[in-house]
């Protein structure tokens, strides 16, 4: 019913419920745009940095390493900062390795994919290959060239075939065909174990993955000269443990994703702070406008509010129906606001999304803004004393 | 069950203009039975409004207090609005009634007050509205009521809650002679009919005919009861 008491209040005064609603449509068109560019920018700004790194990391003063022509990797310094991204998810596309799963390297007599980890030249394969050694021998450092092949196999399957240096087994070679393994094309070999590594990571372009109990080691190659060292951690179960590990084996600081992203919103924190003085003016101004109208409002209803308490209205169904009004008024202006913002900035500032999150934003300002263009109204409505607005008429 | 519904001891209201004080309601002392018809007379001015008022909870004293059915009014604004939403009714000379809503509506607004379903309270102000010879007027704003019409809306929403005290003040004061005639027959049969008490004032001498006593009102004071 104090909907439509609201209603019919508000149809009398089409203009001023008009004129107050468009006050209010700008200040959440001007709300919505600015707090939609200013956190598309941001979040433009920092998405690569997620990319690289994934859903979560550790940041530290650490160091870039790279590739060399030669084969070798070795840390970098310079115009770009690579990464060493230290993972424990199961997504071989990404990162592979899991700190907990053993993953056996097995070598093996093989001509072909000489020395290589998936196409990796020799020098880099033997960087790791010494590194990682846990049994037996590595490939290049054997005297007679024996060794010349390696696989990878999963730590189950050496536990569960009981598989040690010595043993002879069979795998599959797969066929390199226009650049991509071809397994149904590839060829049954027997081979012999001549030695074991502790190997989970692939090598992309711009970083390598490696496991964090080697951490220390790959750190202690250049202490000085440090660049960043990222943890992409998928089973965010594992998350503290990792980065207790590379707190206790390595000297860098450590920081969570949320630290580094605040670090690098430093640079938006100026134009976030004016964006924000903007928002809290507009807010301020749609308050008063509320407010304004509201009281003039409840001014020229003083009969009515007075025949109400009259017939035994309390205060709190008054307050019920001048926040109803007030309600009706703003929600006129912030949904037509709120749609506008999002229809200019998606229409003419290209690379901007509408975010979902804005929307909760508005409808919180909103009722934060009723309440307080309500509150002074109310008070006075309350305070109406009904035998003298009714004396006096 | 005691018979008195209203007491009144001692009740004051004085208004204070600029440096002078005015005793609108002087020191009166009236008690009102169930199922009375009262009338307060006197000339403009003579605090019959205030009075009223005071009774209803409206205004608060100055001094003295009222007592409804063995208890005093309380003091509290809410507490106050409370007692009338169960209580009173009240009927006033310029109908006062809510010029967005419809008949219907206004008659409903006390039933809507006490939390009575929107049906329930729809069928009783139908009933009502048909009683007081408005059975096709539901849905005509006041602003579409002729004055007699707009004053029966107003009795019947005075009646809706089945309050045990009307109070009406100057209830045909803006009526012609036939429409101020319907309303007093309204009075006095929804008097009979619901043992409702009524306590009118007013300047008609045709009211203190169906009144079952009247209070002669000057300067705030009674001055004569017959």
């Amino acid at each position: 019913m104090w909907i439509k008491f609201a209603m019919e209040n508000l149809k009398k005064n089409p203009k001023r419920i008009a004129l107050t609603s468009a006050g209010i449509f700008i200040a959440v068109v001007l709300m919505t745009s600015s707090y939609a560019v200013i956190y598309s920018i941001e979040e433009q700004a920092l998405e690569p940095w997620r990319d690289i790194i994934g859903g979560d990391a550790i940041i530290t003063g650490g160091f870039s390493i790279a590739e060399t022509e030669e084969g070798k990797y070795e840390p970098i310094y310079g115009t770009e900062e690579k990464f060493i991204s230290i993972s424990n998810t199961e997504d071989n596309s990404k990162a592979s390795f899991d700190p907990f799963l053993l993953i056996p390297v097995i070598f093996f007599q093989e001509e072909e994919n000489q020395g290589s980890i998936t196409g990796r030249p020799q020098s880099s394969v033997e960087h790791f290959l010494t590194n990682n050694l846990v049994e037996g021998r590595l490939p290049s450092v054997t005297e007679n060239k024996e060794l010349e092949g390696v696989a990878d196999i999963t730590s189950s399957f050496v536990k569960n075939h009981q598989i040690k240096v010595g043993d002879s087994i069979k795998v599959l070679i797969p066929k390199i065909i226009d650049g991509r393994f071809s397994y149904e094309q590839g060829e049954v070999c027997d081979i012999k174990i001549v030695g074991m590594i502790s190997w989970g990571g692939i090598i992309s372009s711009d970083s390598v993955v490696v496991p964090y109990s080697h951490l220390a080691e790959i750190c202690d190659l250049e202490k000085d000269k440090a660049s960043y060292i990222a943890i992409h951690v998928k089973r965010p179960e594992y998350r503290n443990e990792i980065i207790e590990e590379v707190r206790k084996n390595t000297k860098y600081t450590v920081l969570t994703m949320d630290q580094l992203f605040s670090q690098m919103s430093k640079d938006f924190q100026e134009l976030r702070s004016f964006i924000i003085k903007v928002l809290s003016s507009l807010f301020i101004l749609s308050s008063l406008i509320v407010l304004n109208t509201m009281l003039v409002s409840v001014n020229e209803r003083k009969r009515e509010f007075a025949i109400l308490r009259s017939i035994g209205m309390g205060s709190k169904d008054i307050s019920e129906i001048i926040l109803t009004e007030t309600f009706l008024i703003i929600c006129i202006g912030t949904g037509g606001g709120v749609f506008t913002g999002w229809l200019f900035i998606s229409k003419f500032i290209s690379g901007i999304w509408p975010i979902l999150k804005t929307i909760f934003y508005i409808i919180f300002i909103v009722i934060v803004m009723a309440l307080l263009g309500s509150i002074y109204p109310i008070y006075r409505a309350i305070k109406i004393h009904p035998m003298e607005v009714l004396k006096n008429e | 069950m005691n018979n008195i519904i209203i007491e009144t001891v001692d009740l004051t209201k004085i208004y204070t203009m600029g440096s002078e004080k005015i005793a609108a309601v002087d020191h009166v002392n009236l008690t009102v039975e169930r199922n009375e018809i009262l009338t307060i007379v006197g000339p403009s001015g003579c605090g019959k409004s205030t009075l009223l008022g005071l009774i209803g909870g409206l205004d608060k004293p100055t001094s003295g207090h009222v007592i409804f059915e063995g208890k005093k009014l309380p003091s509290s604004e809410d507490k106050l609005a409370f007692f009338r939403r169960k209580n009173i009714g009240f009927v006033f000379q310029f109908y006062n009634l809510l010029p967005a809503l419809s008949a219907l509506d206004n008659v409903k607004l006390p039933l809507k007050l006490l939390k009575i379903p929107d049906k329930v309270a729809d069928e009783r102000s139908k009933e009502i509205l048909e009683r007081v010879g408005l059975g096709n007027r539901f849905y005509h704003k006041p602003g579409e009521l002729s004055g007699g019409e707009q004053q029966r809306v107003a009795l019947a929403r005075a009646l809706i809650t089945k309050p045990v005290l009307i109070l009406a003040d100057e209830p045909t004061g803006n009526l012609d002679s036939k429409s101020g005639d319907q309303i007093l027959k309204l009075i006095q049969q929804m008097n009979e009919d619901y043992n409702q008490t009524f306590i009118i004032a007013t300047h008609d001498e045709k009211i203190s005919k169906i009144a079952d006593r009247s209070i002669h009102l000057l300067d705030g004071r009674i001055v004569c009861s017959s």
